[in-house]
């Protein structure tokens, strides 16, 4: 049963009081309003005190009679009777105002809205496109996204998640394109959620992920809004979270990964030649230590004589088996990017030259290892940083791991075999019962146009159809002025 | 969408055909076909497709009778409960031994050109391990797996173009038609064993999409694919090795690029090799899934079954590789074929033809 508010003013204040704990924060300011008592309630912490005095004190005072909602001149006047609700909204940093021998209360939204500025996001610069980037605030993260998309049919649909921490969860969508059943589908899963705390869109993205056990990341993340709403115009769901700079979008493709904003503000050329060598970027980080592994250590018949000769020499003073330098490279090198990515940037410029100065030359010259092997972990790293989106970078090069055992186990064979099974797991695959890996597997040639390869803008006549949208076509005329 | 019932395109089923089709056999094709057809090995390729497109027609015509059935349940409603369920499990047999054949096939060349040292069954261990854990899922999944490995055999296709700068002599397959038509037809005869595989149509055929029209050139697509790589890669060897160097080689193709030397490269057979076994292990594949399907039917234990033949072929592999041993499987599974790939659906159609006049002639 839930405790309601009593005419006693005394005891309703004593109540709330109780209800938070005796907390020393939740201020209170007497008045006479109508000849009677009346007090105001507000979180010290959550309240913008100019607000709360020129918009609640002043008119209370001024007006010394009358009805409350008519009195104060605040855009969110609500009356309330519940001491839950009463709760809620003082978290949400409202000020009650209660009055002897009423039964309600009236709440007042005046709430400090502190925020950090909106900024270029750090983790995904761009060169030639928008700026903004989402902050730690949800309102202005969705402000940011309806500003983009100034349609009726775009909806939003809220949650509280977590018992304790009561985060507010936004899902965006529009209403017109995403598939229903799969909305359906997230709003499910989203609403199972039952925790204590819920702090960043990261821990949703586990609550809610299909395959939990594999290693590709099956939503991305983006602080860009306008890779959000290129994501959402294409029939997708965003997923906000307050106090999370990320905003996930669900269900996504393989191919998202190697996206990028500047891909469509380049020439289409341009941008095509790009993502071919992201492509390449990600088979390289997979695949050329385990091939040379492979090939050093059981068919350095492949090679010619000429390269064959220069690689024996390199290897020819290195005690150590190909994996194991590989392997400790690796490491080495994690550990290189683990020790800096946190530091403030003089002590990671030191620990950056430091690093590269003794992985790169000294360890060659005390032949701990090859100086081949140097130039091939040294391409890997590069090329699994290219990845637009640092997930997917990570996540090949953790994959670089097993084909690097297979390798050294049973040479060009298990490479082969390892990559097969990559390859079925990706075609396994699927986020909210649309196929992570289209359109490769399943085949489908009209979305081609905008993944391996970026066509010119005036093709992309139709959008994608991994996440069925409702309707296809995205464009009508677009070089129309050509036929007349 | 989710939950829908499994489907596939015939997008799709084309390239389930080619990929099952084509394996292992393509290696010691030219071989094969030598042994009887000499110079005129191409010829006995293309006859062997020839003789493949009429069973490719007689399986629709037999199959548009029952569009929903799989060949087994097809047996059943023809032949009886009792007969059926008989011919049904020479059927299960036939898919597992030509399934362990492949694999012990694989593993013997993968033996013998890459891993040399490696035991047989960890090799094998690995490929039936991956070949479960597609096949596990489900047939759309297959499909989109199989569909991007058709990629590869075009990468394939790339790399064997190479070979056409290596010295040719056209002598060898001169005069056109002098070895015979009796030992031409005996070359389709060896060829047919590695052009096996289209037999999966009599299975996939009720999971197409729209599979009342156009499925004939679906399936003619898939079967001229097939036989004009087979024949080029066959035409390629013919002229490129003496009929002496073809009878010692096990497996001229191979041996084809084996020739090639680049400034970066050396030994492109291993490569190939390396890539060919992508296509080797999808028709691996192609045999668990159809043994599955005959072994669970309609019913619902489609996976447990998958996981049982895993286990089986993994132990039939354990079964010796010599040379004696892997011909005398050969030819238990070509026999078996005959009556499998030929003899029954010949007689499956000639039943329902037959039941069909009874039944109008009886009840009307």
């Amino acid at each position: 049963m839930e405790e309601q508010l009593t005419q006693e003013l005394q005891n309703n204040f004593r109540k709330i009081l109780k209800y938070f704990s005796y907390t020393e924060d939740l201020a209170t300011k007497e008045m006479i309003f109508d000849n009677k008592n009346c007090t105001i309630l507000f979180l010290d912490s959550m309240v913008n005190k100019e607000q709360l005095q020129t918009f609640v004190i002043a008119p209370i005072l001024e007006a010394e009679t009358g009805e409350i909602d008519k009195v104060v001149e605040a855009t969110e006047v609500q009356a309330v009777s519940s001491i839950s609700e009463i709760g809620s909204k003082l978290m949400e940093g409202c000020c009650v105002i209660l009055i002897e021998g009423r039964e309600v209360a009236w709440t007042v939204s005046v709430a400090e809205t502190t925020s950090r500025s909106i900024e270029t996001p750090a983790n995904e610069r761009s060169i030639k496109s928008a700026h903004d980037g989402f902050v730690e605030s949800i309102g202005t993260n969705l402000l940011l996204i309806r500003r983009r998309v100034k349609t009726p049919q775009l909806k939003v649909q809220s949650y509280t998640l977590g018992r304790q921490s009561n985060t507010k969860v936004n899902l965006v969508y529009l209403a017109n394109l995403a598939n229903s059943e799969m909305v359906e589908e997230i709003k499910r899963r989203v609403s199972s959620i039952d925790v204590d705390q819920l702090l960043s869109s990261g821990e949703i993205e586990e609550f809610i992920e299909d395959n939990p056990y594999s290693p590709f990341p099956q939503m991305l993340h983006t602080e860009r809004p306008d890779r959000a709403v290129s994501y959402l115009t294409e029939g997708k769901v965003l997923l906000l979270v307050d106090g999370d700079p990320r905003v996930l979008i669900m269900p996504i493709t393989f191919f998202a990964f190697y996206q990028a904003s500047d891909d469509y503000n380049s020439r289409w050329m341009v941008g095509t030649f790009f993502r071919c060598i992201r492509f390449l970027s990600y088979i390289i980080s997979i695949c050329l230590p385990a091939i040379y592994i492979a090939i050093v250590s059981y068919h350095s018949e492949v090679l010619p004589i000429g390269i064959l000769y220069s690689v024996r020499v390199s290897l020819e003073n290195v005690p150590f088996h190909p994996f194991i330098e590989a392997f400790t490279m690796q490491i080495v090198l994690e550990l290189l990017k683990e020790a800096s990515i946190r530091l403030p940037t003089p002590i990671a410029q030191t620990i950056g030259i430091v690093g590269g100065v003794v992985i790169g030359t000294a360890v060659v010259e005390a032949s701990f290892v090859s100086n081949t092997m140097v130039v091939i972990i040294g391409l890997t790293a590069i090329s699994s940083f290219v990845a637009p989106v640092n997930e997917m970078g990570t996540s090949a090069r953790l994959l670089g791991f097993p084909v690097m055992v297979a390798a050294a186990v049973l040479g060009f064979f298990g490479i082969a075999i390892v990559l097969m099974v990559i390859v079925m797991h990706l075609c396994k695959l699927e986020t909210f019962g649309m196929p992570y890996f289209s359109p490769l597997a399943p085949l489908k040639e009209k979305d081609l146009k905008d993944t391996l390869i970026r066509m010119p803008a005036w093709k992309m006549v139709t959008r994608p159809s991994d996440s069925l949208p409702a309707y296809k076509k995205q464009q009508w005329r677009t070089r129309g002025w050509k036929k007349s | 969408m989710m939950g829908s019932q499994i489907s596939i395109t015939k997008f799709q089923l084309l390239m389930v055909l080619i990929q099952t089709q084509i394996g292992i056999g393509l290696l010691s094709l030219p071989n094969v076909v030598q042994e009887s057809a000499r110079g005129d090995g191409w010829i006995s390729i293309l006859f062997a497709g020839v003789v493949i497109q009429f069973l490719l027609i007689i399986y629709l015509k037999l199959l548009k009778k029952f569009p929903n059935d799989m060949l087994t349940d097809i047996t059943k409603k023809l032949l009886g409960k009792h007969l059926g369920t008989i011919v049904n499990t020479t059927i299960y047999f036939y898919f597992i031994f030509t399934g362990s054949t492949l694999t012990i096939l694989m593993i013997k060349i993968l033996n013998e050109q890459l891993l040399p040292l490696t035991p047989g069954w960890v090799v094998s261990f690995l490929i039936i391990a991956s070949c479960v854990y597609l096949t596990v899922s489900n047939l759309r999944v297959i499909a989109r797996f199989f569909v991007l490995a058709t990629f590869w055999i075009l990468v394939l296709i790339c790399i064997t173009v190479l070979s056409i700068w290596l010295p040719k002599e056209i002598q060898f397959i001169l005069p056109v038609g002098s070895a015979g038509g009796k030992n031409i037809l005996l070359g389709s005869n060896n060829a047919l064993l590695a052009m096996l595989g289209f037999e999966a149509l009599l299975f996939l055929f009720p999971f197409v999409i729209g599979n009342t029209k156009g499925m004939l050139k679906t399936v003619s697509y898939a079967n001229l694919f097939v036989t004009s790589f087979y024949t080029f890669i066959t035409f390629l060897c013919l002229v490129t090795f003496s009929p002496e160097q073809l009878h010692q080689i096990r497996e001229p193709v191979l041996f084809l690029f084996r020739g090639l030397t680049y400034r970066m490269v050396d030994r492109l057979d291993l490569i190939f090799l390396s890539i060919w076994i992508i296509p080797m292990t999808t028709s691996i594949i192609m045999y668990l899934f159809l043994a599955s399907k005959c072994l669970a039917g309609k019913k619902k234990s489609y996976k447990n079954a998958v996981i049982i033949n895993g286990i089986i072929l993994f132990c039939l592999s354990f079964i010796p590789n010599t040379d004696k041993i892997t011909d005398t499987l050969t030819q238990y599974v070509s026999f078996l074929s005959y009556t499998i790939v030929i003899f029954l659906p010949c007689l499956l159609l000639l039943l329902s033809r037959l039941v069909k006049k009874r039944r109008s002639g009886g009840f009307v």
